[in-house]
């Protein structure tokens, strides 16, 4: 026995250490090389990448992007995942499938796919021309794509919740003489709160990091049509590593902010279940 | 001043679960539906609740029509099985949601609110428990909640679905006593669900039996117990020795409760030859159990008799002895 754990104790040690430095060598040390890139000449010359008026500009069109993506998501997520989870109904099974879609389709061929349908010469290009609304190689594209390929994320997380949670507390509610929408209120969305966050977290995450899809429809004009990853892109195809690497640390440092809060957020959720 | 069930009938794809149900009782009642499980009894409840909708048939209580109104205007209380509390609010906040949602118009104030949650917390004997949340509670405690907030809306009917059965046998034991002295003090016209016979006969004033989707007897628990209406009644409501007529056709089938039968060291005419194989005298009661002589490949009878009875009349196990029915 004695043999046994010690033998045990150092097969764990080694186990610990070819993980840790696994972790170290994919995970950390990017990190580190972005850190030390972005800083490479100085705090001073950092900021003034960061303050650069198109990085500015890029980042007001991320931010815009994902503030109306992510409360139209978070709006048709909470839809579809409560039809989906409280109801039967011939279908269910597809639908439940078709909301993986956009997770399962390469983002350069949900550009693309906007693309064929809005472009000037895409099914509805020539309608909207005609009102001289440009959508493709614009920011609607921009917001379309985004919604598009982050629609999954909030309902995803919702979905085995709501299932879970099963239909007997709004039963009660109802007996007790509240409404569909009173109960959908009080007792339905307080009870997945922690999951909507959890969603909005990953659902924001992606919706201001995508690259492929916005790439397509975007057109890359600097200063109307970009968005913070594609700068970044433009930045380091002129070889200037270290305004793009600045820029890049800002990015970093904002998904740092989203795990932890999202590290929170699952914390709360496994204390109540 | 009663409640009115008629010609009920709900299927589910082929399957019959209530089969043209027709009963009626007069109001303040705690009435058990009692049956095995698939019986109809619970979708007989949904049903009157508004949870479920009957293919046909009607109900109606103090002669107003339940069936006419959504599940959230019919004023009914609901208790079920596995509480149902609201995990996200306190204890105070779910006896309170019935009166929090009401319309405008109809809604108390914060005080009057806050004033009728404590007088059911009262009741409960839960007053310091207000501001707890139910994964704080106990099981017993969680159901005497939900019984508070059902309560609360001041139902015209209160229904509990198999509310002690998630509950372990002791607390059930508390429960159902508790259930039967608040149903005395407060006289809420109720019916509960149950499969367990003895909670039935234990606590409701009168019980529906029910199987296979139809009414088997209905009664006061001392009617059904000595007066089963059938077969099904008497083998369901306890434990039965049924002797099956021998040969001669003459000898009909005999079903005898363990208590009703006797034990003699003496033949006589009418007895049935046994040997004990066990005897239990650990209880309230002494229990002996016994093979038949004439056939060995027949189900063990039972027979139950008091302490003081055994004592003047012990029976040794693997010993032989007659049994005859007791004169009632």
């Amino acid at each position: 026995m004695p043999m046994n754990t010690l033998a045990s104790k150092a097969a764990n040690a080694m186990i610990t250490l070819v993980a840790l430095s696994f972790i170290f060598l994919f995970l950390i040390l990017p990190i580190l090389v972005i850190l030390q890139q972005g800083f490479s000449e100085g705090v001073v010359a950092w900021w003034q990448n960061i303050s650069d008026e198109e990085t500015l500009l890029a980042l007001r069109l991320t931010l815009t992007v994902a503030a109306i993506a992510v409360p139209l998501n978070l709006l048709f997520g909470i839809m579809i995942a409560w039809t989906i989870a409280k109801f039967q109904f011939r279908g269910r099974e597809l639908l439940l499938t078709l909301i993986d879609l956009p997770l399962a389709i390469p983002p350069i061929i949900s550009g693309l796919m906007y693309v064929l349908l809005f472009g000037i010469y895409g099914w509805f290009g020539a309608f909207f021309n005609n009102y001289d609304v440009q959508i493709i190689y614009a920011v609607p594209g921009i917001i379309l794509v985004t919604i598009f390929v982050t629609l999954p994320y909030v309902a995803r997380e919702l979905i085995p919740l709501l299932s879970k949670q099963g239909t007997e507390e709004e039963l009660a509610a109802i007996s007790l003489g509240a409404s569909g929408l009173q109960t959908f209120w009080r007792v339905t969305l307080p009870n997945v709160k922690w999951g909507i966050l959890h969603g909005i977290i990953l659902c924001n995450a992606r919706a201001m990091g995508e690259f492929g899809a916005v790439a397509v429809v975007s057109g890359h004009i600097r200063g109307e049509t970009n968005t913070l990853p594609l700068h970044i892109e433009i930045l380091y195809n002129e070889y200037n590593f270290v305004a793009a690497f600045a820029i890049s640390s800002l990015f970093v440092s904002l998904a740092t902010i989203t795990l932890l809060l999202k590290g929170m957020s699952s914390e709360h959720h496994s204390k109540k279940h | 001043m009663s409640i009115i069930v008629k010609n009920i009938s709900k299927t589910f794809g082929n399957f019959k679960a209530l089969d043209a149900i027709h009963f009626q009782l007069p109001a303040n009642n705690l009435i058990a539906l009692l049956g095995p499980s698939g019986c109809g009894k619970t979708t007989l409840l949904r049903i009157i609740a508004g949870l479920e909708q009957a293919d046909h048939g009607e109900v109606s209580f103090q002669n107003a029509d339940l069936l006419a109104f959504p599940a959230n205007k019919r004023q009914i209380g609901l208790v079920f099985q596995h509480y149902a509390l609201f995990k996200h609010m306190t204890v105070f906040d779910n006896i309170a949601f019935g009166l929090k949602v009401k319309p405008k118009k109809y809604r108390p104030s914060h005080q009057e609110i806050s004033k009728k949650v404590h007088e059911l917390l009262k009741l409960i004997k839960l007053e310091n428990l207000a501001d707890r949340y139910p994964r704080g509670l106990s099981g017993g405690q969680c159901q005497r909640v939900a019984l508070a907030r059902a309560l609360a809306i001041e139902p015209r009917l209160l229904l509990l679905d198999e509310p002690f059965g998630a509950l372990d046998a002791k607390v059930r034991a508390e429960m159902r006593r508790w259930l039967r002295n608040l149903h005395d003090t407060l006289k809420v016209t109720s019916i509960f669900v149950t499969h367990d016979q003895e909670e039935a006969l234990e606590v409701a004033d009168i019980i529906i039996i029910m199987n296979q989707g139809r009414i088997e007897q209905i009664g006061t628990p001392d009617e059904v117990f000595h007066h089963p209406a059938n077969e099904f009644v008497m083998s369901f409501l306890g434990e039965v020795n049924v002797f099956h007529g021998r040969r001669d056709e003459n000898h009909p089938k005999l079903m005898i409760r363990p208590h009703q039968l006797k034990i003699e060291h003496a033949k006589n005419k009418s007895s049935l030859q046994a040997r004990a194989i066990r005897v239990i005298t650990a209880g309230p009661f002494v229990r002996v159990e016994l093979l038949d002589e004439n056939d060995h490949n027949s189900k063990r009878i039972q027979v139950q008799m008091t302490h003081e009875q055994y004592r003047s009349n012990p029976v040794l196990p693997n010993s032989l002895v007659y049994l005859s029915p007791k004169d009632q």
